[in-house]
């Protein structure tokens, strides 16, 4: 020992130690493989990541995951080199990466079978889309080819609709939490749909959308929610807890909105049908009416020669039966001078004078003296 | 109209059925004469008018 050697109680060399590692290395990243994997109280992670040589301890919370994690999986992890008091020597987690393209698949599977028996993926939560959305948000990066093919797609065929854009980042350690943030946002607004659309790339350059943090945040969103992602061929978590499923940016345009043309041309096609439904009826009330018309005119004209030919026959038989017919066969009729028929002669000889009605005149006679 | 047209020919009705009876006295028959006669202008009158309208429309 020389005298330029420093010293320290444990106390301060701890603290020295700490000081002197977080000037020069406040974060590292450090990649190998998992080892003696487990979570305490349901909530605090504890790891070794180890190579073919060494071993270093990782402590950090459930929360900087990005999904399942297990024994042999190699990983890339982002942390702070850090010496407790008490606990030794440990590197405190910010973020891990699941990297190896084994490693990646048994990460992508293991997370798809924990959220599938939560029932993330359920057939049963799947809300159907507004038919004619007013209002929708759209998180997409608006750097990107499936931004651009999505809006100018939205826009020819509906026009009327109103775009709220969140621009994140789709790809790369901050996409995540960039996303979830932008569903939580969109959330805090009323929205008919939330659109998600990024475009092709490798498998490698999806992975934001199989983050744990990313499908639960889709799962749970308010509005109904609209995912496209990558081609058709490629399907990620995301995707999977979203209502629907288009299979790229254009699709998604096409599946949210109606065309405008189409609809205007079946809107032309139903005012024709009503009009000429109610022409139709309207004609039919017409002929209708015309034939009431008809019917009424025919059944009055008939009333009226009925009439008339009764009348005809009550004026025969009132001129048959008239007391005064005798008088054209040359028979006159005797009556008083106020109007009442002699019908005797005894009726006669009492009257003095009667009138003798005959059929051209009426004479007075008196009893001769 | 003073009276309506059924009324008038329950009238003349009444009027033929008595004046066919032979056991109406002759005076009575001339009463329902004038009175027939007067229902029958009344009742021509009307007909008519009904035939006009049926035939202008």
């Amino acid at each position: 020992m020389s005298d330029q050697t420093p010293a320290f109680g444990v106390s301060d060399f701890v603290a020295v130690f700490n000081q002197t590692v977080s000037s020069l290395y406040p974060e590292v990243l450090v990649y190998g493989e998992i080892a003696n994997f487990r979570i305490s109280r349901g909530r605090w992670v504890y790891f070794d990541l180890k190579d073919e040589y060494s071993s270093v301890k990782f402590f950090g919370s459930t929360t900087q995951l990005p999904g399942p994690i297990e024994d042999g999986m190699t990983v890339e992890v982002l942390g702070s080199p850090y010496l407790h008091p008490q606990y030794n020597f440990s590197v405190q987690i910010k973020s891990v990466q699941v990297t190896g393209e084994g490693s990646l698949t048994k990460a992508f599977l293991l997370l798809q079978r924990k959220l599938e028996q939560e029932g993330l993926f359920d057939i049963s939560r799947k809300r159907l889309l507004p038919e004619y959305p007013e209002k929708v948000g759209l998180i997409a990066s608006k750097e990107s080819a499936g931004y651009g093919d999505f809006i100018k797609i939205v826009q020819k065929r509906w026009p009327m609709i109103e775009v709220l854009e969140f621009d994140v980042m789709v790809q790369g350690a901050e996409a995540p939490t960039q996303i979830v943030k932008a569903i939580n946002d969109a959330n805090q607004l009323t929205l008919d749909a939330l659109v998600i659309v990024r475009g092709g790339g490798s498998r490698d350059d999806l992975v934001a959308f199989d983050d744990e943090r990313v499908v639960r945040a889709v799962a749970g969103s308010r509005a109904p929610t609209l995912i496209a992602i990558g081609h058709e061929r490629d399907v990620v978590l995301a995707e999977l807890a979203a209502d629907v499923r288009a299979s790229t940016p254009s699709n998604a345009a096409e599946v949210l909105v109606k065309d405008f043309m189409d609809e205007l041309q079946l809107l032309n096609h139903a005012k024709t049908v009503l009009k000429n439904t109610i022409d139709g009826f309207a004609k039919k009330i017409y002929d209708d009416i015309l034939i009431y018309r008809q019917s009424l005119a025919h059944a009055l004209q008939l009333k009226l020669m009925i009439s008339e030919q009764w009348l005809s026959r009550s004026i025969d038989l009132i001129k048959a039966h008239d007391p005064y017919l005798p008088l054209k066969k040359g028979y006159a009729l005797a009556q008083t001078s106020d109007g009442k028929t002699i019908r005797t002669a005894k009726q006669a000889k009492h009257a003095k004078i009667f009138d003798l009605v005959f059929q051209d005149d009426t004479i007075k006679v008196e009893e001769a003296k | 109209m003073k009276q309506a047209y059924s009324d008038l020919k329950k009238q003349l009705d009444e009027i033929i059925v008595k004046i066919q009876d032979p056991s109406t006295e002759i005076d009575d028959a001339l009463e329902l004469q004038k009175k027939a006669q007067e229902i029958i202008t009344e009742l021509e009158k009307y007909l008519q008018g009904v035939k006009t309208k049926l035939n202008k429309k």
